[in-house]
């Protein structure tokens, strides 16, 4: 075969698969809140930890069936390897463990589904950190609700998300994305995301102009 | 634009368009340090003057538009999306209605330490555009977009300098650096990362130029003006410099073996040119002690050896019998290179980790083609030595700027300054990687290997757009 068929061949290979994971990924669903502890929109800060081993827990927590997600609000640049785990009864219903490095306000965790809602239970987060700076965030609450750090209860409970795969596909939430994504902008509108499709698809046949023209 | 190889154009108008997208995906203010950075324009915009205060205290007019549009609330927090219902749209519109218009911003938070030139470039679209803080956004954005191009162009220029023999291997490379998020991600939003990333580029592609064909009056004026640009467009080039002058030192003990010693001005007259407007910059930064240079040097505390220590685990795995600085973290993968393969927004926005891991094995591939070739072409790799030893010392000078200033935060923050971008001023050398590994598959199946290479990029680029925008749109 020659060079110039081998390359089309590669390429046109190479945009079908790009093309088919697209495709895939649009039809997964995105993971939603099937409950949080908090109504509140803000955060305030309960807690800095940055030396030893930590152990915070909150009781009377309520874990939802079927949920495959669970999410912390805890702030870090390079996050510790934390250890999530809840029990109910005195059995342990979830175990969990991220890796270090996460970044941002949020940890999430990947569980295994619950077969029914589980109330009052209790979790607890562990991690050790020896310097990096690791915040512990939620909204207020009375002494005896709150979250407790090595024993030592906190100004309030710290924030968890609990979370379950949504029933709408990335496909369907396109029209939603495409929606807000013209929002709070100059000339808002929904030309943002076709013009910035358009973009893409001009950068791509450049792209694949000059493989045509240079590789082939 | 005569003499520029219609691929190197491409490859430009492909990075243009990557980095104009990504403006307009990415929410205002929602790329790091954008606030900042668009305070710093409208001061030097209004007044004249650079700001004054490294405080965030922004312009009422800016804080009015970061409150409305819910920043803090959205920044650093991936559960938190952008304004999205009719109620929250109808309170943004109520809250910027009328947007009080007060002359510069004495404040402009980390930026306020910075040089003015991107600034200075930026203020013509600021005040071309007018209107509201977004719009000025959107075209200070726009105009920084540019910058991308000129960014692939010179990687692929470099490329053509440094891999003369395969034609086709410089557009694999300039299509993988036009491609980048990274690049696309920053040059898409207002930062003064835009113009450091295409002056790096031009520098490196100037000193592959002078490796390949002599050093001359017309490229030593150049070099020192890409220098001068780049140190004052971001103060992280003063990582670069050292090897630049480097560079220069030794194209000029070159030419001299057939020019003479007249060949010795040459590079005294590029570092002259390279360093002279920088100089009252950095020299005032350095002895008021103020600036981010003056700190690394009067504020580094430990030994020499724990500095030392620090910057190696910085970038690679802990020596047994140092102390580990980083317990628990492999800097290399966690930091570097998962951070390189997505981390957007804010520090915010990652993909599952999954996606990580996945990421080795192209990785990998392109490590072990990369390799493959420079184990063939060693014999004629040992004659470039000097030139190799240059790129070497640019490479360790910026690694050792961004461990310098995140050993100031340590121990605090273990890796204040750890930021993949902070990497993007070589991305051309990251494109001569690319280049290498398809040139490593071999004669018959390297082009081919080459556009799979490319789409890798393009599909690295897509699904990370997809990525920012499922996070603040979902």
């Amino acid at each position: 075969m020659r060079r110039r068929a081998r390359v089309a061949l590669a390429t046109a290979g190479g945009v079908a698969a790009l093309l088919v994971a697209i495709a895939v990924l649009l039809a997964q669903s995105p993971l939603t809140v099937a409950f949080t502890n908090t109504t509140s929109q803000s955060e305030d800060l309960m807690a800095n930890v940055s030396q030893g081993v930590v152990k915070v827990c909150q009781r009377e927590e309520t874990v939802p069936s079927g949920i495959t997600a669970i999410r912390l609000s805890l702030d870090s640049t390079f996050g510790p390897r934390v250890r999530l785990s809840i029990e109910a009864g005195g059995r342990r219903l979830v175990g969990a463990t991220t890796g270090s490095g996460w970044t941002s306000r949020e940890v999430t965790f990947a569980v295994r589904p619950l077969k029914r809602t589980v109330f009052p239970a209790t979790l607890c987060a562990s991690f050790h950190t020896q310097d990096e700076l690791v915040q512990l965030l939620g909204t207020p609450s009375s002494s005896s609700m709150a979250a407790r750090v090595q024993g030592a209860p906190l100004s309030g409970r710290v924030i968890v998300e609990y979370l379950e795969p949504g029933t709408a596909t990335w496909a369907s939430l396109a029209s939603t994305i495409v929606h807000d994504m013209g929002l709070a902008r100059a000339a808002e509108g929904a030309w943002y995301a076709y013009v910035a499709l358009a973009l893409m698809v001009a950068a791509l046949t450049a792209a694949l102009v000059t493989i045509r023209q240079e590789l082939s | 634009m005569k003499g520029v190889p219609r691929a190197a154009l491409l490859c430009a108008l492909v990075a243009c368009l990557n980095a104009a997208c990504w403006s307009l995906l990415s929410p205002p203010f929602q790329v790091l340090d954008e606030p900042d950075h668009y305070a710093y324009v409208k001061q030097l915009a209004e007044t004249g003057t650079p700001p004054a205060s490294r405080e965030s205290a922004f312009s009422p007019e800016e804080n009015q538009v970061l409150e409305a549009e819910k920043h803090l609330y959205v920044r650093l927090a991936p559960q938190h999306h952008t304004i999205s219902s009719a109620n929250e749209v109808s309170q943004f519109q109520a809250e910027t209605a009328s947007i009080a218009h007060t002359t510069g911003s004495r404040s402009a938070g980390v930026a306020a330490s910075q040089p003015p030139l991107y600034y200075a470039a930026e203020a013509i679209p600021y005040l071309v555009a007018g209107g509201s803080p977004l719009d000025r956004l959107l075209a200070m954005r726009l105009v920084s977009a540019l910058f991308a191009g000129v960014t692939a162009l010179f990687a692929y220029l470099f490329l053509r300098e440094a891999i003369p023999s395969t034609r086709w291997a410089w557009s694999v490379g300039g299509l993988a650096v036009a491609l980048t998020p990274l690049l696309g991600e920053m040059s898409g939003a207002v930062n003064p990362d835009a113009l450091l990333f295409a002056a790096s580029a031009a520098s490196l592609y100037l000193l592959a130029r002078g490796f390949r064909r002599g050093l001359d009056r017309r490229l030593a004026v150049s070099l020192g003006v890409a220098m001068a640009i780049g140190v004052l467009s971001k103060l992280n080039f003063m990582g670069l410099a050292p090897g630049l002058l480097l560079g220069m030192a030794v194209l000029g003990v070159r030419a001299a073996r057939t020019a003479g010693r007249r060949a010795y001005l040459l590079s005294l007259l590029a570092a002259t040119v390279g360093l002279s407007p920088a100089m009252a910059f950095s020299a005032s930064s350095v002895l008021s002690g103020h600036g981010p240079l003056g700190k690394l040097l009067t504020n580094l505390s430990g030994s020499m050896l724990k500095r030392l220590n620090y910057a190696w685990q910085l970038y690679l795995p802990h020596i047994p019998g140092t102390t580990n600085d980083f317990p628990g973290l492999f800097t290399t993968r966690q930091i570097w290179f998962n951070g390189y393969v997505g981390l957007y927004g804010w520090f915010d926005t990652r993909f599952p980790n999954w996606v990580y891991d996945l990421a080795l094995l192209p990785a990998a591939a392109i490590a072990i083609f990369c390799g493959r070739e420079i184990v063939r072409h060693r014999a004629s790799l040992r004659g470039r030595g000097s030139e190799l030893a240059v790129y070497a010392t640019m490479t360790i000078g910026l690694l050792m700027l961004i461990a310098a200033a995140s050993y100031l935060h340590f121990p605090e923050q273990g890796a204040n300054f750890a930021e993949p971008r902070y990497l993007i001023p070589l991305v051309p050398l990251l494109g001569a990687i690319v280049a290498l590994a398809a040139r490593g598959a071999g004669r018959r199946w390297g082009p081919v290997v080459g556009a799979l290479l490319v789409l890798l990029f393009v599909a690295h680029d897509v699904f990370s757009q997809m990525l920012v925008a499922a996070r603040y749109y979902g």
